[in-house]
């Protein structure tokens, strides 16, 4: 067994000199190594031998070398007319149709017009009440208030309509005390928010209108009647101890009214979207010769909370590298590896047809593949200040016949301009990776990329 | 003087040629072409051991080099290559029975040509005993050239495997010939 392992190192050439003492000190001590040693360098010389005399037919060899060589040059031609060729959907074109869909979803949903509050309550399968608010409502449209805007007119309206129910329908002792909370202070909204050109008769008449029928309203879900009654009770700082108790006979005639429940700031129930862009650059990672990343990004999102947006994202990255090939090394490899690119010989080599066989030469190729991509974004954001926050945001999307992954980290400055609009300048660092799908490769491969972002962003 | 393009083509590696074959050098080509043609002809000649199959593998493997040239990542060619090569082999080895000819006619040749033939004969008839991934290992070591790393690369095993099957190789093979090669006074 040791003879077997030194006369493989032996063949190998990978012997050292105490493994070749011993193995000459067994040779000489034991013939049938001898005998083997003999005949293993004589087979392989035969195989040798045998090797010299295998060579393919000349005319079998030229003719693959003609077939093939012919081939790749063809290839490469029509790889050259194809680059040369107009690209039936360009990559600007791309680019810009993603563009316009961005703007015109962010246009679209960020100026729809406010659902009235008739509509909101339907959505909400609200049935009860429908019958009071939409005779109040007939009621309103009379007054001259009802070109005043149609949504505060309603509000304001629906309040009256409130404080008519509570008065009519509310036993005397009830009455009572609402008496003695306006002489506390307290003051029921429809009193100062009917609009101008308006005036409590309206109310009074749509009070009275309302007067006789019965309380058949309460069929309003217990929660909303709560939660009128915090808001009846809860805004008088005397009457706080009743918020706590209240009396039972207060509740059941209390319709809860539009109008009477808080309402949203904006119209679009707090909805807040951003629409921005981004521009990177940056280098490719695992790659030999330099490769500079070039991208731009533009995307819109939804805040789902205080500090969490969720969107779309959708961009193009160029990833141009130069590729210098040097005798006795391997080319660089990267995104743009494959792509057709133009090989030039290197400016220092022209007319160098004299130089010495020695004398190494290089290449260089320039090449560069655009990609865009899509993707959905989550992106958390940490108040600093009132201006300044520090985001983080997760990108995970698809690329042409590749899947994308992104991580970005950033700062960024808010300038409020109006109540609801304001601009946000970014600026941070960020890295990704890329996993080719290409169809026609046998494998796929990954590669990373690393770069600095800034961009601008507005918010609505 | 030789040209400049001929200078530069057989300084390149095997890398080099074949990113500069892929955009219609043909050049390239050649020199990537004659630095292959005999490896891989001799590897299909001794894992084949069919003259008219190794011939079709030989033209089939560099018809498949260029129909996979996207498949090339850029790296190692040889590897690619052979890898190429010796699914070619495997394949057509599968779809056909290999049979092993025997020269017939000798008339004509001197008797050291016939003892030559006659060795290469008992060779190949030796080759075929072996298992077919012990040849393999062999032919690529012993008539390629190539490294137990290479090999390794190429059939996809650990060198420690590529070690013990040429081995095992050359002690089978040395057992098959020892008498021909004896009777035959080599």
């Amino acid at each position: 067994m040791e003879f077997e392992q030194l006369l493989r190192k032996y063949l190998d050439g990978s012997m050292s000199e105490g493994e070749l003492d011993t193995f000459r000190a067994l040779l000489d001590r034991v013939p049938e190594y001898r005998m083997e040693l003999r005949q293993t360098l004589e087979i392989r010389s035969l195989l040798h031998d045998d090797a010299l005399n295998l060579k393919a037919p000349a005319d079998l060899s030229e003719h693959i070398r003609i077939a093939v060589g012919s081939s790749f040059a063809a290839d490469a031609i029509v790889d050259q007319q194809r680059d040369h060729r107009k690209p039936f959907w360009p990559f600007a074109a791309r680019i810009s149709a993603g563009v316009f869909v961005a703007a015109c979803l962010v246009v679209g949903v960020a100026f729809t017009p406010t659902l009235p509050p008739l509509a909101r309550r339907i959505l909400r399968g609200e049935s009860a009440g429908s019958q009071v608010t939409e005779s109040g409502r007939a009621s309103a449209d009379r007054t001259p208030a009802a070109s005043a805007g149609p949504d505060r007119h309603f509000v304001a309206v629906s309040r009256s309509i409130a404080h008519a129910d509570i008065a009519s329908a509310l036993p005397e002792r009830a009455s009572r005390f609402v008496d003695n909370l306006q002489m506390l202070g307290h003051e029921f909204p429809s009193r100062n928010i009917v609009p101008a050109g308006g005036s409590d008769a309206s109310s009074q008449n749509v009070a009275e209108n309302n007067a006789g029928r019965s309380p058949s309203v309460t069929r309003v879900p217990e929660s909303l009647l709560a939660r009128d009654h915090a808001n009846l009770f809860g805004r008088n700082t005397q009457g706080s101890a009743y918020a706590a108790s209240p009396d039972p006979s207060f509740r059941s005639p209390i319709v809860p009214l539009e109008g009477s429940l808080p309402q949203a700031v904006t119209g679009n129930d707090g909805r807040s979207l951003t629409f921005g862009i981004t521009l990177g650059s940056g280098q490719v990672t695992e790659t030999k010769s330099p490769t500079a990343l070039l991208q731009n990004s533009y995307y819109f999102s939804f805040a789902v909370s205080g500090s969490d947006r969720v969107g779309v994202e959708m961009g193009a990255s160029s990833f141009q590298q130069v590729k210098t090939i040097t005798p006795g090394n391997s080319p660089s490899t990267g995104f743009a590896k494959g792509t057709a690119g133009a090989i030039s010989d290197d400016a220092s080599n022209v007319g160098a047809g004299n130089r010495s066989l020695t004398q190494p030469r290089s290449l260089e190729q320039r090449s560069q593949q655009p990609i865009t991509y899509g993707a959905v974004f989550y992106d958390r954001r940490l108040k600093l200040n009132h201006s300044w926050d520090v985001c983080g945001r997760v990108t995970v999307g698809a690329a042409d016949d590749a899947m994308i992954g992104n991580v970005r980290a950033y700062a960024a400055y808010t300038i409020p301009t109006t109540k609801s609009v304001s601009f946000t300048f970014t600026m941070g660092v960020g890295g990704g990776t890329l996993y080719s799908l290409t169809p026609h490769k046998a494998s796929t491969s990954t590669s990373g990329n690393y770069g600095i972002f800034y961009g601008i962003e507005t918010g609505f | 003087m030789a040209k400049p393009s001929t200078i530069r083509s057989s300084e390149l590696s095997d890398d080099d040629l074949f990113c500069l074959t892929q955009n219609g050098d043909t050049e390239a080509f050649n020199v990537l072409f004659k630095r292959y043609e005999r490896k891989v002809f001799m590897y299909c000649m001794r894992v084949l051991l069919d003259e008219d199959l190794a011939h079709d593998a030989f033209q089939e493997a560099f018809m498949r080099l260029y129909e996979h040239r996207h498949s090339y990542d850029g790296r190692n060619f040889m590897v690619w290559f052979f890898t190429i090569v010796r699914n070619v082999c495997l394949n057509l080895r599968r779809n056909k029975k290999v049979t092993v000819p025997f020269e017939t006619s000798r008339a004509n040749e001197s008797p050291a040509k016939i003892r030559d033939v006659v060795l290469h004969e008992h060779i190949v008839l030796a080759l075929n005993q072996l298992p077919i991934d012990h040849r393999e290992a062999l032919v690529l070591y012993e008539y390629d050239g190539y490294s137990y790393q290479e090999i390794a690369d190429i059939t996809g095993v650990s060198i420690a495997t590529v070690k013990i099957r040429i081995f095992r190789a050359r002690k089978l093979l040395r057992t098959l010939l020892h008498p021909v090669v004896y009777d035959n006074g080599v």
